[in-house]
């Protein structure tokens, strides 16, 4: 029993780990642009609106603005890990400017890792958007793997169909892997010490357990 | 011996061209970052500098910024050599880079001549140059996307005063081993000093290069000297109980008085910045607890992550040698010295508007500068091991024999793979 005993505190201590209650991660939204004359987006900021089950409808109280920075080429639209299995829609808003631009990106990250990256040309889409309100034309550039959105100055925006809001916000990360690596790492180390690969532990050695410094010392 | 004179001549230019490309580096980075109104070097150039001169006094520029080095030797370039103000910064951080690329040069040698490495001049040189270069693993798709947010570093170029603490941190470490070796065994023969004369001048070394090390920053002081407190205390009970506590309480208290000077510096240091309102004129600034991770959060998705992406190299190593990094006094040392730091980066933090300042990250900055360094220290000690179990006569070995060497001629070329990417992440950041 002895024997085994360091064994069951390792997997206890593992267990402990991966079921240690952790709050869900928050998920990252980003749309990159690319950086050509034609494609810099204007304006000051783009709008996320998200539905949820209650309520089911876009309000400026379920909205995030991102600034739009041109020196970064990308908005990004921070999801709170509370709304893991509540979105029911997506709305993105862009600038109110009657302008041409261009889409390079569109990926989503949690939990500091990047979980998926979507094709401009499939997410832009005609199948995936349900209502676009003031634009003016989507035009993807297969080969090149970028579409080209022109938005008026009224109010431009678009509403994600339904099966690409749930594909979006399915990506919210319960730090599974994390664990998993934390555990890992603690077992190596376990088994390392265990082990001893470089075995100098065992040789070179004084009393003290330190490197034998001293003269005619074998380190 | 005029070959050996030769051969030092020519080690002594290697040394130099390193020593002069660290400076060339640390220059041309100064200049480009105070260009940048944001930039820690613009803060402390442009604004904390100020308080030193144009009509505050010296104890207003103490109260404003209490770890003056960097900024005392910038305004002796600037004010009595009469350099221009960029140049001065830069040239300050040259001497300071120099300085600790030295020490990076004087420890790999020593480690070398240990072990029996056979190192070359140019590859010690080298390695320092690394060493001081190396930055955290970065890929756009990992972490918050920005380089370096919520990732930290144990080169932090950015930030002046860090920089300027790093040869002292290396130093102190050398010489708290050493001073440990001869606690430890009256035989022990110094791996970075000359110890046989005993100790009492590295006992005053010590502690002057603590005071100059908080002087510079604090923050390695912060973390260095509770990690040689709590082993040392850990070793004053182990040697009690054995019955040996009166001789070892006389080292515990030595090593104990080369931290005196240093507390009390820091002691004053904090009493200007949070009673005096010093803290960068924030008034209303104390030190808090916080929640667990609640600082690093703000700049971090998966703090794991970071810390693998930041000490990826490390980690691997205490992964393949644990051993070392729980019963070796340099190894231990190390990991006590970085969970302190990582300790105060988790529960503190500063209240009101400078919360998002972070500035208890610093010290877990210095825990991975200590990090690196032994893991560093230790791959080259494992390849020179390495290379003498690789003699022709092993080729009698068994065929178990065989594989193990393949296995860790592997695991070395695993740690140096790893530590070049670090080297490499940092070229990229310096480009």
């Amino acid at each position: 029993m002895k024997k085994f005993l360091p064994y069951i505190i390792l997997a206890v201590f593992c267990a402990g780990i991966i079921l240690f209650p952790v709050k869900t991660a928050d998920e990252v939204f980003r749309i990159e642009f690319t950086g050509n004359e034609n494609g810099v987006l204007e304006g000051t900021d783009c709008t996320l609106y998200y539905s949820t089950l209650s309520p089911d409808a876009f309000n400026d109280d379920q909205s995030i603005s991102c600034p739009v920075d041109n020196e970064k080429y990308y908005v990004e639209f921070r999801l709170d890990g509370e709304l893991n299995n509540n979105i029911k829609g997506l709305r993105i808003d862009f600038p109110a400017e009657d302008q041409l631009f261009c889409v390079g990106g569109v990926f989503v990250k949690s939990a500091g890792v990047l979980k998926k990256r979507y094709d401009p040309c499939v997410f832009f889409s005609e199948e995936n958007l349900k209502q676009a309100n003031d634009i003016q034309g989507v035009s993807p550039i297969r080969d090149g793997k970028v579409v080209y959105i022109r938005t008026g100055s009224e109010d431009p925006y678009i509403v994600f169909s339904d099966a690409l809001v749930d594909d979006v916000s399915g990506h919210f990360s319960h730090y599974i892997i994390t664990k998993l690596l934390i555990c890992a790492v603690i077992i190596v180390c376990f088994f390392s010490y265990k082990k001893d690969i470089f075995g100098l532990y065992k040789n070179g050695r004084n009393k003290e357990g330190n490197i034998d410094m001293t003269e005619g010392g074998e380190a | 011996m005029i070959s050996i004179t030769k051969k030092n001549n020519s080690d002594l230019f290697v040394y130099i061209a390193f020593g002069f490309l660290v400076a060339f580096i640390t220059y041309t980075y100064v200049i480009s970052e105070l260009s940048n109104g944001y930039s820690d070097y613009s803060g402390h150039a442009y604004i904390y500098l100020p308080y030193f001169f144009s009509g505050s006094t010296l104890a207003e520029g103490f109260k404003a910024v209490p770890y003056c080095m960097w900024h005392l030797i910038t305004l002796f370039f600037y004010k009595v050599l009469n350099i221009a103000l960029d140049p001065s910064a830069a040239y300050t951080s040259c001497i300071f880079a120099v300085f600790s690329y030295g020490v990076g040069c004087f420890m790999i040698d020593k480690i070398c001549k240990r072990y029996g490495a056979g190192y070359s001049a140019v590859r010690t040189a080298f390695l320092s140059t690394a060493f001081y270069i190396a930055q955290p693993l970065y890929f756009y798709w990992i972490g918050r996307g920005e380089r370096f947010t919520g990732v930290y570093s144990p080169n932090p170029f950015h930030n002046p005063t860090l920089m300027c603490a790093r040869g002292f941190s290396l130093l102190a470490f050398c010489l708290i081993v050493d001073i440990w070796g001869v606690q430890s065994s009256s035989e022990y023969k110094g791996l970075f000093f000359r110890t046989e004369k005993g100790l009492k001048k590295y006992y005053i070394y010590l502690a002057i290069v603590l005071f100059l090390s908080a002087m510079a920053k604090p923050t390695f002081a912060e973390c260095f000297i509770p990690a040689v407190g709590i082993i040392m205390l850990v070793r004053l009970f182990k040697a009690i109980f054995k019955r040996k506590g009166k001789e070892y309480s006389k080292h515990f208290l030595n090593s104990f008085l080369c931290a005196v000077p240093t507390l009390l510096y820091i002691f004053l240091q904090f009493g200007a910045y949070f009673l005096l309102g010093g803290s960068y004129g924030s008034d209303d600034s104390r030190i808090i607890i916080t929640r667990f991770g609640e600082v690093w959060s703000m700049y971090s998705d998966n703090i794991p992550l970071s810390m693998l992406l930041g000490m990826a190299f490390p980690i691997y190593m205490v992964l393949v040698d644990t051993r070392f990094f729980l019963k070796e006094d340099q190894g231990k040392l190390a990991l006590t010295v970085y969970g302190i730091g990582f300790l105060q980066a988790m529960l503190l933090g500063e209240s009101g508007g400078k919360l998002a300042h972070a500035d208890f990250i610093w010290p877990m900055m210095s825990g991975m500068l200590l990090m690196y360094a032994v893991s560093l220290l230790r791959l080259i000690s494992m390849e020179a091991g390495l290379n003498k179990v690789s003699d022709p006569l092993s080729e009698l070995g068994s065929v178990s024999d065989q594989k193990s060497d393949l296995r860790k001629k592997i695991i070395v070329a695993g740690g140096w793979i790893l530590f070049l990417s670090h080297v490499l992440c940092g070229v990229l950041f310096l480009k």
